[in-house]
């Protein structure tokens, strides 16, 4: 807690024979970050012809997972899903190696790939040849007002034919064209269609050559005369026969696709997984060193987990191992990941520190602060007890739900569930249960303080939780700072603010007790002085940063005011629903009490909206004022975060039999 | 001018400007949450929440409405400041319209909110992790009323009080 995990750097010289083994040992245990190997002499490793087959594997079969996706039965989905995704089973595979893998991969694919592709193919041919139908039956249904059997709009030895459709505005110029060109050895047929005319032209076959330029120069767009006997109407009821028949055929090829989805998705997915990770692996080969016989490998991991790597390492290369662990050493700071250590109810909140970024391996890690402080200001802006419990009630689902999987949701619902215990906690004692709704119906409720009446009270609140807030702040970078040996950095950019924080507080007290004036002031001067010494780094801009910096300062602190404004906007969004319920609460018709029927809904809905849109904005602002006000009094985040070679097993698990 | 304009022009002003401020920040971040959508359906969750962003202006707004027709007792009983010789009545009354004035013109800042969001609402379609970031940038801009909205409750309680 409080200090970032501690690493070690290791350090990796074996024979080639075992390079896979070591590779994959380290890829399934995931707690080593691979750096690559400075080592001039040697050179760089490169995938074999395995790797890159795996690559290319990896590529294939998701094609294949796209495929069968598509064609899965739907199953579950929904709000249940997102509340409880069911577990995925996993699979084992036993690993012997990746030329075995690979080997299994490929039997696998020559049994599925053919049996997929060839219905794949099925479907896309019918799919084009549908569409190939489509448009014939678009054709004869325009060609249905000639009402000329299609056998005679096919050209013949000695004439040549064409039909076609003509911009209106055009229809006339071309007539003409032709005439010009052609003279009268052409018969021209024209019909109105709705915004263009449909016009038939016969040549002699001489004569065609002459006047095909004419044609494309007012942009006749020709139109194919699809193959049969017939009137248009006739040979379109054919078309749609055999559209229908088509239709049948891509339903059967359907269910095909849907069958071999059911049977063998699973399998492709899972070796999907097993490739993806044979291709990362393949990723991290450039890191390494290697000569004839050797590789080498270097990188980081927790301390904690030496000895099983280390012991796991001699183990699968039989002892013919190099091993070095050693401690970080001080030019290293930069380069040393940073894995948060924090005890398991704070650890969701390592995701907000993470966002952020992670600090550097010899700061200080907030996470355990944020995860009080955060909790606590999303409760002061939402400060209602019932919206509480619906957050609350809807965090503890999810954290039941996705408890397996430990993803996101699951980090966030822990978020929400602590940060509904302090909106309950300070609901209660602002007496504020979905806003005012129970004072209107004439209960009264026990409150220290109303949002509403007691604003500038709960204004004046929200800015002495700020003053804490920055110092804490301010006095955590001071800490870390004199630690550090940063002595002077401290004392100028740390100790500044804290005596000012110190002698606003004084000033406050004073107006009780006038003896500690003095004291404020004099805190107050030896404050901004170390501030103004700490500006005078900046040279010829000192003045003009002193003012913005100060007033910057000034207004991080004024910017808690928001605390009030979202807690006073919770109470006033609940309050505007109750008061519309109120109003419609009395209307009846006759007997009929329409009111109390319009107003349960409203209120509902009201409400849960309120609930919404406020928690949004509370968790926005909170992590707000952690971001910019709070981590601005000390925090850098430019650490590098920890991550580790590590296998994506979400279907699959391997076993490996060097290990068995 | 009778008590009832200045009044009435203050609750006006706030749940108006701030309304149509939020309405043009939720369409331009709208218009973006369309066209991320329409490249893939899941951005939508996102897209919706970063939506909807802008429209916290107007809820600022539609209390200060509230709590401005509370306060002056047109909302339960009756308009208490209706003398118009009265000078006290004058003063609130004023005071109500410089709080609603407030809410109104920093409502503005649903504006370029939404300009944020919807940018955020771009970045998001390209890569769903900086979906937090979107949110925090979005929410720079809504500092301003968060202010305004601060300052009008001040007038409005020690000016006016309950």
């Amino acid at each position: 807690m409080f200090k970032p995990e501690e690493m070690a750097k290791i350090e990796v010289i074996s024979l080639g024979r075992y390079k896979d083994r070591v590779l994959t040992y380290l890829h399934e245990e995931g707690v080593v970050e691979v750096r690559e190997v400075e080592v001039k002499l040697a050179q760089k490793d490169v995938p074999n012809e395995f790797y890159r087959k795996a690559a290319s594997y990896s590529i294939g079969i998701s094609r294949l997972v796209d495929f069968l996706r598509a064609h899965k039965k739907e199953s579950g989905g929904g709000l249940r899903e997102f509340f409880f995704p069911p577990e995925k089973k996993k699979k084992t595979y036993r690993y012997r190696g990746i030329e075995q893998l690979i080997k299994d991969v490929e039997a696998f694919l020559e049994k599925v790939e053919p049996e997929i592709k060839a219905v794949e193919g099925k479907l896309n041919a019918t799919q084009t040849e549908m569409e190939r139908i489509r448009a014939s039956i678009a054709i004869l249904e325009l060609l249905s007002v000639l009402n000329i059997e299609v056998e005679y709009l096919k050209s013949t030895d000695m004439l040549e034919i064409v039909v076609g459709t003509v911009d209106k505005d055009k229809h006339a110029p071309l007539l003409e064209d032709l005439k010009r060109t052609v003279g009268e050895k052409f018969v021209g047929i024209s019909k109105e269609l709705k915004d263009r005319y449909l016009v038939l032209f016969v040549f002699l076959r001489k004569d065609y050559e002459k006047a095909n330029p004419v044609l494309a120069k007012h942009s006749l767009e020709r139109l194919e005369i699809p193959e049969g006997k017939g009137t248009p109407e006739e040979l379109a009821a054919e078309y749609r026969k055999k559209l229908r028949e088509k239709e049948a055929e891509l339903e059967k090829a359907r269910k095909e696709a849907e069958w071999l989805s059911e049977q063998y998705y699973e399998d492709v997915i899972f070796y999907h997984e097993l490739m993806e990770n044979e291709r990362d692996k393949a990723t991290i080969l450039s890191s390494l060193a290697r000569t004839n016989m050797t590789f080498a490998l270097t990188g980081w991991l927790p301390k904690e987990k030496v000895p099983d790597v280390v012991g796991g390492i001699r183990r699968i290369t039989e002892n013919k191992a190099y091993i070095s662990i050693r401690d970080p050493e001080p030019g290293e700071l930069d380069e040393i990941p940073i894995k948060l250590k924090n005890p398991k109810f704070i650890e969701p909140f390592e995701m907000l520190t993470e966002m952020f970024g992670v600090p550097k391996y010899n700061e200080f890690d907030p996470t355990p602060i944020m995860a009080f402080t955060y909790s606590f200001f999303f409760g002061f802006m939402l400060t209602d007890f019932m919206y509480g419990l619906i957050i609350g009630i809807v965090a503890a689902l999810l954290i039941k739900g996705h408890k397996h999987l430990r993803d996101g949701t699951w980090k966030f619902a822990n978020i929400l569930l602590f940060s509904s215990f302090f909106t309950m906690l300070l609901g209660i004692l602002f007496g504020s249960y979905f806003g005012n709704a129970l004072d209107l119906a004439g209960i009264h409720v026990p409150r220290l303080l109303d949002t509403m009446k007691g604003a500038l009270t709960v204004l004046e609140i929200a800015l002495a939780i700020g003053l804490i807030h920055m110092f804490i702040g301010y006095t955590i970078g001071f800490m870390v700072k004199l630690r550090n040996g940063e002595t002077k950095e401290a004392l100028l950019e740390q100790l500044s603010w804290m005596l000012i924080i110190i002698a606003v507080v004084l000033f406050v007290i004073s107006k009780d007790y006038p003896g500690l004036a003095l004291a404020a002031k004099g805190l107050f001067g030896a404050g901004f002085v170390l501030f103004v010494f700490s500006e005078l780094k900046n040279g010829g801009l000192a003045a003009l940063l002193i003012i913005s910096d100060f007033f910057g300062f000034v207004g991080n602190w004024l910017s808690y005011a928001r605390l009030m404004a979202l807690a006073l906007a919770t109470a006033g969004i609940a309050m505007v629903v109750n008061i519309l319920v109120q109003m419609v609460w009395g209307i009846r018709i006759g007997a009929v009490p329409i009111g109390i029927v319009l107003g349960i809904p409203l209120f509902i809905g009201g409400q849960f909206f309120s609930t919404a849109i406020n928690s949004l904005g509370a968790f926005v602002h909170s992590l707000r004022l952690h971001y910019v006000e709070f981590f601005g009094t000390f925090y850098s985040g430019e650490g590098k975060r920890f991550e580790p070679f590590r296998a994506k097993r979400e279907i699959s698990k391997l076993e490996l039999e060097f290990e068995a | 001018m009778d008590p009832i304009v200045y009044v009435s022009l203050g609750a006006a002003l706030a749940a108006g400007i701030a309304g149509a401020a939020s309405s043009f920040g939720v369409g331009i971040a709208g218009a973006a949450a369309a066209g991320a959508v329409a490249e893939d359906e899941k951005n939508f969750k996102n897209a919706l929440i970063l939506e909807g962003l802008p429209m916290t202006q107007s809820i600022y707004g539609l209390i200060t409405l509230f709590l401005i027709l509370m306060v002056s007792g047109i909302l339960g009983g009756g308009f208490k400041f209706s003398d118009p010789n009265n000078m006290t009545n004058i003063v609130k009354s004023a005071i109500l319209l410089g709080a609603g004035l407030t809410v109104g013109l920093t409502g503005l800042s649903a504006i370029p909110q939404g300009i944020i969001a919807s940018a955020g609402i771009g970045a998001v379609a390209k890569n769903p992790k900086t979906f937090t970031q979107g949110i925090i940038f979005a929410a720079m801009a809504e500092t301003m009323a968060i202010f305004g909205l601060v300052g009008a409750l001040i007038m409005i309680v020690t000016g006016v009080g309950f």
